[in-house]
C-alpha cells in the first residue's frame, strides 16, 4: 500500500502503520467497524445454525423411522404443544 | 401481483422460494457490505474538519437507515398479522424485530464511538439519540413480548399492537435533528437538491446503505426460514424436502 497514495490508485493512506492509527483516530474507528463486524457476523450465523440444527434432528428422527406425522400446519403443533401442557396441570 | 402476495403466505411456497432468493442475496450483501466498508475505510477522503473519525459515518448512518426501515416493515407485519391473520405475518415480525434492534444497537454504539473523538462525550441526551434508544426499546420489547407468551396468537397480537403504537417515534426520530436543533447535524442526502456532502464520501456511503438493507434482508429471510423450520418440523412438506436433500 506504501507509496501508492500518488499513483495510481486512490488509497488514502501511505502505510499499513499510517491507516491502522488514522492519525489518532485509528482506535474510535477501527473499534467501531470491529464491533458491527461482530454483530453482523452473529446475525447471519445465529439462524444458519438453528436451521442446521432442526434440519439435523429432522434428518435423524426420519431414520429411525419415527412416525411421519401427517400434520400438516404449525396450527396442529402450536395445538400439540398446548395441549401436553394441560395434560401436566390436569389433575 | 395478489397471487404473489397469497404465496408468500404459504410456508412450503415461502421456503423454496427463500432459498433461491438467499442464493442470490447473500453473496450481493456480503460483497457490497466488503466493497463499502473497504472504501468507507480507506480509500474515502478524510474530513477536513473531523479528520479521520468520521469514517464512522459510513456504517453509522447505513445502520440507522436500515434499523428505520426496517420498523416500518415490523409495524407493515403487525398491521398485516393484526387485519389479515396471516400467519407469515407474525413469523415475519418475529425475525425483524431482533435484527432491528441489532441495528439500533450498531447505531448507538457507533454514534457513541464517534461521539467522544468529535464532541468530547460518549453520550449526550440529544433528541436524536434518545429518540433512537425508544427504538431500541420497542424492538427489544417485541422480541421479550414474543418470549412472553405462550400461545403464539396472543404473543404476535401483542407484539402487533406494540409495533403499530411506536410507530409513533417514527416521525419524531426522522425530525428531532430539526425540531431540537442540537449536537446533531441535520441530514446531508437529499432526495430533491443538492446534497451537502462531496460525491467522493457519497458514493461509498449509499454503497454501504445498500449493503446494509441486503444484509437486513437476508438476515431476515435465513430468521423467518429457521423459524419456519421449527414450527413446521412435523408437516409433511418439510420432511419430504429434508428427506430428499
Amino acid at each position: 500500500m506504501a507509496e501508492r497514495s500518488s499513483g495510481a490508485v486512490l488509497v488514502y493512506f501511505d502505510s499499513f502503520a499510517a491507516a491502522w492509527a488514522m492519525a489518532g483516530h485509528g482506535p474510535f474507528v477501527w473499534s467501531a467497524y470491529g464491533l458491527t463486524f461482530i454483530t453482523l457476523a452473529y446475525l447471519i450465523f445465529t439462524p444458519l445454525r438453528r436451521s442446521r440444527m432442526t434440519m439435523l434432528s429432522i434428518r435423524a428422527e426420519l431414520k429411525r423411522g419415527a412416525p411421519n406425522g401427517r400434520h400438516t400446519s404449525s396450527q396442529s403443533v402450536a395445538n400439540g404443544a398446548g395441549a401436553q401442557r394441560e395434560d401436566v396441570h390436569a389433575p | 401481483m395478489w397471487s404473489f402476495i397469497h404465496k408468500l403466505g404459504s410456508p412450503p411456497w415461502f421456503y423454496r422460494f427463500s432459498g433461491q432468493l438467499i442464493r442470490w442475496l447473500l453473496p450481493i450483501a456480503i460483497t457490497t457490505c466488503c466493497v463499502g466498508a473497504i472504501w468507507g475505510l480507506l480509500f474515502a477522503p478524510p474530513d477536513f474538519r473531523q479528520g479521520n473519525s468520521y469514517r464512522i459515518i459510513f456504517i453509522h448512518v447505513p445502520a440507522a437507515v436500515v434499523a428505520l426501515a426496517g420498523y416500518y416493515a415490523l409495524a407493515f407485519a403487525g398491521l398485516a398479522s393484526l387485519v389479515w391473520k396471516i400467519k407469515m405475518a407474525d413469523t415475519a415480525m418475529r425475525a425483524i424485530a431482533p435484527v432491528g434492534a441489532a441495528l439500533t444497537f450498531i447505531a448507538l454504539v457507533t454514534g457513541a464511538i464517534w461521539g467522544k473523538p468529535t464532541w468530547g462525550a460518549w453520550w449526550v441526551w440529544d433528541a436524536r439519540i434518545t429518540s433512537m434508544l425508544i427504538l431500541l426499546f420497542l424492538y427489544l420489547g417485541v422480541v421479550a413480548l414474543f418470549e412472553a407468551y405462550d400461545n403464539k396468537a396472543a404473543a404476535a397480537k401483542a407484539c402487533a399492537v406494540l409495533s403499530l403504537v411506536g410507530t409513533v417515534n417514527i416521525p419524531i426520530i426522522y425530525k428531532s435533528v430539526d425540531w431540537w436543533y442540537s449536537l446533531h447535524q441535520p441530514a446531508s442526502i437529499k432526495f430533491t437538491g443538492e446534497s451537502a456532502i462531496d460525491a467522493s464520501m457519497l458514493y461509498p456511503l449509499l454503497v454501504n446503505i445498500a449493503a446494509f438493507y441486503a444484509l437486513f434482508a437476508v438476515v431476515v429471510v435465513l430468521n423467518m426460514r429457521a423459524e419456519l423450520m421449527s414450527t413446521h418440523r412435523r408437516s409433511a412438506w418439510l420432511r419430504d424436502l429434508v428427506g430428499r436433500s
